[in-house]
C-alpha cells in the first residue's frame, strides 16, 4: 500500500499533548513556546485568501537531451549547432521556428512538439534555457581552476536527479524543496489524512519534507485493500484487527499506519467519485493517464479541502546514450501530446490560472556525438506551462554559441555546457508564485541565498504575472 | 607537600618531554617513507619517475592476448573499486568522462595514489582509455559508484550486439 498519511495528525496530536504535557515542566513549556512562535510566524506569511494552486513536477528521468528540444535557428548558431551536433543535429524541416521576444532570436522547437508551439504562440508555455544545479555562481575559469564549489556527483543520475528534487547540491538530502514547501503551506489546507503532496510515482525527494510526505496514487486513484470495500466479512475481520489494542509496538505502528490508510483512501476515493470524471480526451499513455488523474484530483480539491497542493509524475527512458533521434522523436510527441491534453482539461474544470506544470531532467546532455547518441552533461532547457507564467518567450540565458570549446563549455571534447541558471532560481519563482512568502523562500530553497536576494523587490527571473 | 609537588611536576614533564620525542621521531620517520609501489603517496616527480618504470598492477594485463574483453573490463571495474575502498570519498573520482575518470585513476585524487600508469600504451593523446579494438570505453555514472563500462566490440561502434559491458557480458542496449 502506497500511502502515507498520517503526516498532519502526528504534528498537531504532538502539539496537542505538548501543551498538556508543558503545564508541569519549564524544558517542555521552552519548547512549546519556540514551536508556537513558529507556526505564528509561519501563519503570519502565509497567504490570505481562498485561492487555489498547484505546482506539477514533470520529471524527465535519465536526462533529456533538450538542445534537441530546443533548437537555436539564427543562421550563424544553428551552423555552430550543426557542427557540434553532427549526426544528431536536426535538420530544418525537423525543427519548428519561433521568436523569443526576450532574446529576439530565433530558435526551433522539436518538430514533434507542434502542441507545446501552439501554447507558446497562445503565451501560455515558456522556456527556461540552460538551467541546471549550481552551488554558487559558476564562471568556466573557476570551473576549470577549481576554485568553485561544484554540485556532488556530477554528472551522475542518482545525484543529480538527487539535487534536482532537493535544491541542496552541495549535500546529499533526502528532502525536497516541494516538501519544505509543504511544511510552511500545509497549514493552509484542511485535510488531516491526505498530504497537500501528491505522487503518480510513489516516493520521491521532491515531495519528501520534514513533516509533510507524499500521498502516493495510481492512474486510477488511491490504493486500498483488495476486497476491503465491497466484501463485508473480510472488511470486518480487518477492522477488527486493525481495533485491536496491540501492546506491542510495531502492532501497534501498523494497525495505526493501516487504520490511517484505509482512511485516506475512502475519503480520497469519495471525493474523486464526487467531483466527477473529465470529457477531456487524455492520450492512453503512461504520461497521458497520469496527468488525467492530476487533473480529477485538482478537480475534487473542494471535498478535499485543499489550497495548496503539489504533484509529481515522472517520465522514464530519456538516458538516451543510444539511438537518441529515433527515441526523442517517439518521446517527445507523447510529452507534447499529454501535456496539450492536460492543459485542455484544466481549462474544461476551469484552473489554469490556478496550476503551474514544470519540467526538471536529471542534467542536460553533450552536444557531441557519442556515434549513436548523447552522454550525461549539465545544464539544459526545460519549459513551464501555466496560466500564471508571462509564456510566449524564454528566460534564462540560451548560449549563442554551442559550439564545442565555446565560453560555457566544460568539457571541450563533448560540449558540456555549464548552466547560467542555478534550479534555486528557477525554483524560488515557483515557490514565489506558491505563496511562499520572500522571508521564507531560504527555508524552501537553502541555497538560493548564493543567487538571489530575496529582500531585492524583483523575482529572481520575472516567469510569473505579478 | 612542596617535595612531593615538585616530584610530581618532574614526573609529568618527563612524560610529556618523552611523548613529544616520540612524536617528532614517527613524524621524521613518516617524512623518511619512500614510496614502495603505485599505491603509495607520491610527489608529482616520483609518479612521472614511476610511471617510466612500472604499470600499476590493475591494468598490466589489460588489452593482452593473455585475457579476455571481459576480463579488461574487470581491470578497470577492480581499479574503481580500489579507488573507492582506498580513496573512501566517492566524489573524488570526476565521473564526467573516461579521460576525467583516468585523470583520478592517473593520480588526480585527494591522496595522489596512483592506479594506471600514465604512459600505458591503451591512454590515448586525449587521456582516455581505449579497449582493445582501440575505441574508447564509454563510462556510464548510475551513481558515483556504481559505474557501468561499455566496450563498443571489433565493430568498434557503440551500443551494437558485440559491445562488452561490465562485468564481461556481452550485451545489445
Amino acid at each position: 500500500m502506497n500511502t502515507q498519511s498520517s503526516h498532519h495528525k502526528s504534528r498537531r496530536t504532538f502539539l496537542g499533548e505538548a501543551s498538556c504535557a508543558s503545564v508541569g515542566s519549564t524544558a517542555l513549556f521552552s519548547t512549546l513556546l519556540n514551536l508556537h512562535l513558529t507556526n505564528r510566524a509561519a501563519a503570519e506569511s502565509l497567504p490570505t485568501g481562498s485561492d487555489y494552486r498547484a505546482s506539477v513536477c514533470l520529471f524527465l528521468g535519465g536526462g533529456n537531451d533538450s538542445h534537441n528540444m530546443l533548437i537555436p535557428r539564427e543562421a550563424g548558431e544553428y551552423s555552430n549547432y550543426v557542427a557540434a551536433r553532427d549526426d544528431l543535429a536536426l535538420s530544418p524541416d525537423q525543427v519548428i521556428d519561433f521568436n523569443d521576444p526576450n532574446s529576439n532570436r530565433t530558435f526551433g522547437l522539436h518538430s514533434g512538439m507542434p502542441e507545446l508551439k501552439a501554447l507558446y504562440d497562445s503565451g501560455d508555455l515558456a522556456f527556461l534555457a540552460n538551467v541546471g544545479t549550481l552551488v554558487e555562481p559558476t564562471t568556466l575559469q573557476a570551473y576549470q581552476n577549481g576554485s568553485v564549489k561544484l554540485p556532488l556527483g556530477l554528472f551522475s543520475h542518482s545525484d543529480q536527479q538527487m539535487h534536482w528534487q532537493s535544491s541542496v547540491p552541495d549535500r546529499r538530502s533526502s528532502i525536497g524543496w516541494g516538501g519544505r514547501m509543504a511544511d510552511l503551506l500545509d497549514a493552509l489546507n484542511d485535510n488531516d489524512k491526505i498530504s497537500m503532496n501528491i505522487s503518480l510515482n510513489g516516493n520521491n525527494v521532491f515531495q519528501t519534507g520534514n513533516q509533510v510526505t507524499q500521498y502516493s496514487i495510481g492512474t486510477n486513484g488511491s490504493t486500498g485493500l483488495n476486497e476491503y470495500d465491497w466484501n463485508e466479512g473480510f472488511r470486518t475481520s480487518v477492522n477488527s484487527l486493525l481495533d485491536y489494542e496491540y501492546s506491542n509496538l510495531f502492532k501497534k505502528t501498523y494497525s495505526r499506519m493501516t487504520r490511517n490508510a484505509l482512511d485516506a483512501h475512502a475519503e480520497f476515493s469519495e471525493a474523486i467519485e464526487t467531483a466527477g470524471d473529465l470529457t477531456t480526451e487524455f492520450p492512453d499513455t503512461n504520461l497521458g493517464r497520469r496527468l488525467k488523474m492530476i487533473v480529477r484530483t485538482i478537480k475534487a480539491r473542494g471535498p478535499l479541502d485543499m489550497r495548496r497542493q503539489t504533484f509529481f509524475v515522472e517520465s522514464g527512458g530519456w538516458d538516451h546514450h543510444d539511438d537518441v533521434l529515433n527515441n526523442q522523436a517517439e518521446m517527445l510527441p507523447e510529452v507534447s501530446q499529454a501535456v496539450s491534453a492536460f492543459w485542455t482539461a484544466l481549462g474544461e474544470i476551469q484552473m489554469q490560472d490556478q496550476v503551474t506544470l514544470f519540467t526538471a531532467s536529471d542534467f542536460g546532455r553533450t552536444l557531441s556525438s557519442n556515434g549513436q547518441g548523447s552522454d550525461h552533461a549539465w545544464g539544459g532547457n526545460q519549459f513551464i506551462l501555466g496560466g500564471g507564467v508571462q509564456g510566449g518567450r524564454i528566460y534564462g540565458e540560451y548560449p549563442d554559441d554551442i559550439s564545442l570549446g565555446n565560453p560555457l563549455d566544460v568539457d571541450r571534447n563533448r560540449g558540456r555546457l555549464l548552466p547560467t541558471t542555478s534550479v534555486d532560481e528557477y525554483f524560488a519563482e515557483l515557490a514565489c508564485w506558491m505563496g511562499v512568502s520572500n522571508s521564507s523562500l531560504t527555508d524552501v530553497l537553502p541555497n538560493l541565498n548564493r543567487f538571489y536576494s530575496a529582500s531585492s523587490g524583483t523575482p529572481p527571473l520575472g516567469m510569473f504575472a505579478t | 607537600m612542596k617535595i612531593r609537588l615538585i616530584v610530581f611536576s618532574a614526573l609529568f614533564m618527563g612524560i610529556f618531554a618523552w611523548r613529544w620525542a616520540m612524536r617528532t621521531d614517527g613524524g621524521a620517520e613518516q617524512k623518511k617513507a619512500p614510496p614502495r609501489n603505485d599505491l603509495t603517496i607520491v610527489s608529482e616527480q616520483e609518479a612521472q619517475e614511476k610511471a617510466q618504470a612500472a604499470t600499476a598492477p590493475f591494468f598490466k594485463q589489460y588489452g593482452t592476448e593473455h585475457q579476455s574483453p571481459g576480463d579488461d573490463l574487470a581491470n578497470v571495474t577492480e581499479a574503481l573499486e580500489h579507488f573507492w575502498l582506498l580513496i573512501k570519498d566517492p566524489d573524488a573520482l570526476s565521473v564526467m568522462s573516461n579521460a576525467s575518470i583516468m585523470n583520478s585513476l592517473k593520480g588526480e585524487n585527494p591522496h595522489g595514489l596512483r592506479f594506471i600508469s600514465p604512459t600505458h600504451p591503451l591512454l590515448n593523446e586525449q587521456g582516455e582509455l581505449l579497449d582493445r579494438w582501440n575505441t574508447p570505453l564509454q563510462f556510464h555514472a548510475k551513481s558515483m559508484t556504481q559505474i557501468e563500462i561499455r566496450s563498443a566490440g571489433p565493430d568498434q561502434k557503440l551500443y551494437t550486439e558485440d559491445d562488452v559491458v561490465s562485468p564481461g557480458e556481452p550485451t545489445k542496449s
